[in-house]
């Protein structure tokens, strides 16, 4: 009984104490961690390759007083160092606020970063636990800190609307070959060794304003925008690298054939020329399948593809055979448009072969299904590929 | 006899708190050895625990003495004794690793910097009360946070689902040498004490015929959701997995929604996280209930908490503390020492003794029929 | 005993001008006295009954032939002054008569009490609107109205040294367990105070955790809602001078029922019940969840309302903590004026609240507009439950303290905690958590959902009753 009681009077000092400890805190509400009057909601990152190191952008949303409208808002700052992280603590250094990058969904290279390794560039990302793995990746021609500080048509931050170029709506309309940080590493990681990621281009423009790496970076908000140069961003072709070594370009027509092959595709329009005159042609009901065989230990990729077609526009009014529905798409439009989508598709081949870079996926899949014959081609497996194509495109009836 | 329990009780204890331990490093550290062969090991680690399971149920079938009871009748009062403090002291080193995982799980999913290790100490005022309560309080509580844990567990299997890519899983037993498959299960063994708390829980609940079978059944249910998970966690991060540590905070996050409505997951998340505490928790309570069964204290009634139970379960917790703050910044050496040296005190607990205790139950003096 | 004598007596020990002496005699000369508290007793009546026929007495009227001349339904006899002196106070009338040692105590009491109502609280769209009232007597008849089975049992026991309060343990005893109303007897007898001002004092002597932030025992204010919980096997509890009666055993769930519930489709009842649930939840949590998100998880928070929130929040010279900590505090603070202050005064002090607190604490950039909105949320989501404001608004700065400490981490392990504790929790045997822990898959069925009528055969077993069927059809 004394001993419960004893137990009692203890377990009140220790409540107590731990009340008080908790009070103090609450009151004092510090141990080192960052809270949001501290922090910069880091939305966008450039990476450009130096001599020296690196040069990282950070587009940051700032908050703006109470009284606006929920205007957008950002800051744009510039920091450099030897390795990405470097760069990002010099940033921290230089406004004061420290970058949290768990709402970074977008992170940009510049074209000196694909004489790089790809994943010493990238490394950062993939060991900070914070970062989203979800975070789109995409490349552009000139640095990554010019593009940023382009200002688009709608006035808001580049990086929205670089986003909104590769959106999963145009991915799924195979416009854009939008990949993200968890793809782009696996890809790489697998037995093909190859990526692709989106190239970034912007038409128009001009620069929302200096872009020189002043500590402050530059800014802008929703309030001043429309004025001035707006650019336009378009993501149309893709860079491919094999083994985290830049390997090519893919045209416009090549990246068509990789989003049809590597993505879900709802809806994809194509124009195709038959008898000189232009049809535009919506795929729908998309189906590519690819399946790897082996003959004689040699791999054979077959894809197949399956699209049913509808005529959306077309320089001549067509009418199908007995059919007064000017949507059905005539047999010989049918098959120019299966013809340039293995053309395509030959093309893409072409250049995977030709810059032995695995982006159809076939030494993944020959790995996993015959694992023998694929550890005996030592990984080659694009060197020696045989590819079959059975492309059938329908008419809608 | 003192039923703390009943058969429901061990069923979702069983089910629930062996799969929430197992959701955090274990999917990483077997991707690591095994890559997309990492449920092999996984799958025999568990058919050897059912076994085991199975062994200290139907040794529960076979007589209502606790094991330390039993032990006592078969070796002697000194034995039984010495037996009793071993388990504890084994259920405080199975505390040791997962308690250093739940740390750094903690910093890694509820902030969004890294906290120092005082954002983590009141796990240790949450330990020593749960500690304290019992093994009636531990049943009570798995009867609320069972179907919490497996809500949630289903709705992150949902959420992730679509991302996964099984092909990754290919080839099958071929990629992997058997040294690597068994480098996997020796590194995963530290999640595998559940043999030994089924030994616990003899003599504890009123043994009904089939009940052994329930339990059984359970624990491989939950066996299966963890080899489920597993699998999904491969599919989805395949080359990446062995870097994506806390595999249950990570593999929903490409859930196409949360882009608009922001971490839902993580509802979901913490819902396993508390699994996982109390799961955690449960080691202490065992090593709180062998200590006080040593020193004739043991709290089988009543509410409130006796004062040996606060004290063995303070004196726990402050060795837990100290080895949390020792080892602080040295989780990989602990796992190294573990996967490399201790698997084997796991291997004698959780896997041999039940199949000793289940034998000795089988020809015990008034074993029933 | 001379009649002077005895009033003398009765006088000496209730010395107070509010005791009135009424002395007359009969035609023949037989001389009485009628003492009492003045408004505690119906004086029409009190002439109808007692005086009126005792005017004809005989002289020689023994104590059998006053008794019998008495036209009063309840007449007690009793003999001695102290035990005349405590019928007095309970509001009856002592009739001494000259040459006798016996008095009578004549039950006509008409204390001042306000008429039945419908309660407050516990308003509803359907069903029956009637309330207890602060008699006990009334509240009696209001159950007896209700249960005219034999089975009723309404034990009268007094507690509180000096207000001797009436306390009314009422049961079914074919249905409930016999345990549970001899134990709330020797409970109540247990404790000895001063004065028993309201119901929830015999609550705390009827609780085997009375400091617990977690009630012991369900509250309620309307007889169909006691009623229904005694025909499910609890004992209830009336208390004189209050109009809320208490119920035992209690379970955390059903707090979270309403009487309407019963009366309405069981597809909505479901409905609201999770509503409620969800509610309680959100009230304790949000202001919490909120403060963590801000300080530690930004990610809790989708991007573009974070965007709005940080625009919010940008300039504010307080914590997000301390912040919240600020604006609960007005919050509880204009809750607590409100209550107390008369109405008049009430609407201006709801002015003052949101126009000027509210408002122009927003434009002075002293608190943001996200932090009032959950406020005020979390404090409309708290009433959802009434009966449960008192822990949950408790719980909320609990979690809010924590959260503002360690992060949502410290939310988990509270909840953790909350769990732990409550799971072995229990009153009169039952779980407090039942029938979630331990888990009664029967009960769940009025639990968290509501199965209808014909589906709710039998009563839930976590009270253990005596008799098992509710239902039944013939």
């Amino acid at each position: 009984m004394r001993a419960g009681t004893r137990m009692q009077a203890a377990a009140r000092i220790a409540f107590m104490a731990l009340v008080a400890a908790m009070l103090f805190l609450f009151f004092t509400n510090d141990f080192g961690l960052v809270d949001i009057h501290k922090t910069s909601i880091v939305v966008a990152v450039g990476v450009d390759a130096s001599e020296s190191g690196y040069r990282v952008t950070a587009q940051a949303a700032v908050p703006t007083p109470a009284s606006g409208e929920g205007s957008a808002s950002y800051t744009q700052v510039t920091g450099s160092g030897a390795t990405v992280a470097d760069a990002i603590d010099d940033i921290n250094a230089k406004t004061g606020f420290y970058p949290k990058l768990a709402f970074c969904n977008l992170v940009i290279l510049g074209e000196s970063c694909a004489e790089k390794q790809l994943f010493t560039v990238l490394d950062y990302f993939y060991r900070n636990d914070y970062v989203p793995l979800t975070a789109l990746v995409g490349i552009c021609r000139g640095s990554a800190e010019e593009l940023l500080a382009q200002k688009p048509s709608d006035g808001g931050m580049s990086s929205s609307a670089i986003q909104r170029a590769m959106s999963e709506e145009l991915k799924n309309s195979a416009n854009a070959s939008t990949i993200n940080l968890k793809l782009l590493a696996q890809d790489a990681g697998s037995p093909s060794r190859s990526s692709y990621m989106p190239v970034i281009k912007y038409s128009g423009g001009g620069g929302g304003g200096s872009t020189a790496a002043t500590p402050a970076g530059t800014s802008g908000s929703s309030d001043g925008g429309g004025a001035g140069n707006s650019a336009e961003f378009t993501c149309l072709t893709t860079a491919a690298f094999d083994g985290g070594r830049y390997a090519g370009e893919l045209s416009e027509e090549q990246s068509f054939a990789l989003n049809l092959l590597r993505n879900d595709i709802r809806l994809a329009v194509m124009n195709v020329e038959h008898d000189g005159k232009n049809y535009t042609v919506a795929l729908k009901n998309n189906s590519c399948k690819t399946e790897v065989g082996s003959e004689g230990g040699m791999p054979v990729l077959k894809i197949k593809f399956r699209a049913i077609a509808n005529v959306q526009a077309a320089e001549t009014r067509p009418a199908a055979e007995s059919s007064a529905n000017s949507h059905l798409v005539p047999e010989e439009v049918l098959a120019a448009a299966s013809s340039a989508i293995e053309q395509r598709m030959r093309s893409l081949a072409e250049f995977c072969v030709s810059n032995s870079c695995d982006l159809l996926g076939a030494g993944s899949m020959f790995y996993r299904r015959f694992y023998s014959d694929s550890l005996a081609l030592d990984g080659r497996v694009i060197d020696v590929l045989k590819t079959v194509y059975d492309i059938r495109v329908g008419s809608v009836r | 006899m003192n039923d703390q329990l009943c058969t429901r009780q061990v069923c979702f204890i069983m089910s629930a708190y062996s799969a929430a331990g197992k959701l955090l490093m274990m999917p990483a550290v077997l991707s690591y050895y095994c890559a997309g062969d990492l449920w092999l090991p996984a799958l025999a680690l568990y058919a050897l625990q059912t076994a085991a399971v199975w062994a200290a149920a139907y040794a529960s079938s076979k007589t209502d003495k606790t094991f330390f009871a039993l032990a006592e009748g078969a070796l002697g009062k000194v034995a039984g004794k010495l037996l009793s403090w071993l388990f504890a002291a084994f259920f405080l080193l199975a505390c040791v690793l997962p308690v250093l995982e739940q740390k750094l799980f903690v910093q890694s999913i509820f902030y969004d910097t890294i906290p120092s290790l005082v954002t983590f100490l009141p796990f240790f005022v949450f330990s020593v009360y749960v500690g304290a309560k019992g093994i009636r309080n531990a049943g009570r509580v798995a009867d609320i946070v069972m179907p919490l844990f497996f809500a949630a567990f289903a709705a992150l299997v949902i959420m992730s689902v679509g991302e996964s890519d099984m092909s990754a899983l290919q080839p099958v037993l071929v990629s992997s040498s058997p040294s690597r498959l068994f480098s996997g299960a020796r590194f995963s063994l530290y999640n595998f004490a559940d043999g030994a708390v089924m030994l616990m829980f003899m003599g504890r609940f009123a043994y009904k015929k089939g009940d052994a079978a329930k339990i059984t059944l359970s624990y491989a249910a939950s066996a299966l959701a963890v080899l489920l998970f597993l699998a999904l966690f491969y599919s989805i991060f395949s080359s990446l997995a062995p870097d994506r540590y806390f595999a249950v905070g990570q593999i929903a996050v490409f859930f196409p929604a949360l882009s608009l409505v922001g971490r839902v997951d993580l509802v979901a998340v913490y819902a396993v996280e508390l699994c996982m505490l109390f799961a955690l928790a449960l080691y202490i309570r065992l090593a709180v209930a062998c200590v006080c069964g040593a020193l004739g204290k043991e709290q089988t009634k009543g509410r409130n908490v006796r004062p040996a139970a606060a004290v063995a379960s303070l004196a726990m917790n402050v060795l837990l503390l100290a080895a949390a703050i020792i080892f602080n910044n040295s989780y990989l050496v602990v796992q190294e020492v573990f996967g490399r040296y201790l698997w084997c005190v796991y291997l004698a607990f959780a896997f041999v003794l039940p199949a000793v205790a289940a034998t000795a139950a089988r020809f015990a003096r008034g074993a029933r029929a | 005993m001379q009649l002077s004598v005895a009033i003398e007596k009765i006088k000496g020990v209730l010395v107070s001008p509010d005791v009135i002496t009424y002395e007359f005699s009969s035609e023949e000369g037989k001389k009485f006295a009628l003492v009492y508290v003045d408004g505690l007793v119906d004086k029409a009546q009190l002439g109808e009954l007692v005086v009126k026929p005792l005017s004809s007495a005989p002289r020689g009227a023994t104590a059998r032939e006053i008794r019998a001349a008495l036209a009063s339904p309840e007449v007690k006899e009793c003999s001695g002054a102290e035990a005349a002196v405590k019928e007095i106070s309970y509001g009856g009338a002592a009739l001494l008569c000259d040459g006798e040692d016996t008095v009578f105590i004549t039950g006509i009491a008409k204390p001042p009490g306000r008429a039945v109502a419908e309660p407050p609280t516990q308003i509803a769209v359907k069903g029956p609107r009637e309330g207890f009232t602060e008699d006990i007597k009334v509240n009696c008849a209001l159950v007896r109205k209700r249960i005219k089975s034999p089975s009723l049992r309404m034990d009268t026991l007094r507690t509180g040294r000096r207000s001797d309060t009436a306390v009314t343990v009422c049961y079914l005893a074919d249905v409930c367990d016999e345990g549970i109303p001899q134990k709330l007897k020797r409970q109540i007898e247990r404790n000895e105070i001063d004065f028993v001002a309201d119901s929830s004092y015999v609550g705390r002597f009827v609780s085997s955790r009375p400091r617990s932030l977690f009630k012991r025992c369900g509250t309620c204010e309307k007889p169909d809602i006691f009623c229904a919980k005694l025909s499910e096997g609890r004992a209830g509890i009336l208390v004189d001078g209050s109009p809320i009666a208490l119920t035992v055993p209690y379970m955390l769930a059903e707090d979270f029922q309403s009487s309407e519930d019963y009366f309405i489709s069981c597809y909505r009842a479901t409905i609201l019940r999770v509503l409620r649930a969800l509610a309680v939840i959100a009230g304790m949590l949000l202001p919490a969840v909120y403060v963590a998100a801000q300080l530690f998880k930004l990610q809790l928070i989708p991007f573009k309302l974070l965007l709005n929130i940080s625009s919010s929040v940008s300039g504010l010279p307080l914590s997000p903590g301390v912040e919240m900590f600020l604006t609960l505090f007005v919050l509880e603070v204009l809750n607590e004026a409100s209550v107390r202050m008369p109405k008049y005064v009430g609407l201006a002090i709801s002015i003052v609240g949101a126009l000027v607190l509210g408002e122009t604490a927003v434009n002075a950039g002293i608190v943001s507009t996200p932090a009032i909105i959950i406020v005020a949320f979390s404090a409309i989501c708290l009433y959802v439950v009434p009966d449960l404001v008192e822990t949950t608004a408790t719980l909320r700065w609990i979690f809010l303290i924590i959260a503002g400490s360690i992060g949502t981490f410290g939310i988990v392990l509270f909840i953790g905690l909350l769990l732990c504790y409550l799971v072995t929790e229990q009153a009169y045997g039952v779980p407090l958590c039942a029938p979630f822990s331990p888990l009664v898959p029967r009960d769940l069925s009025d639990g968290p959902i509501k199965r209808d009528m014909f589906a709710l055969t039998r009563r839930p077993k976590s009270l253990n009753a005596k008799n098992k069927v509710r239902f039944k059809k013939k």
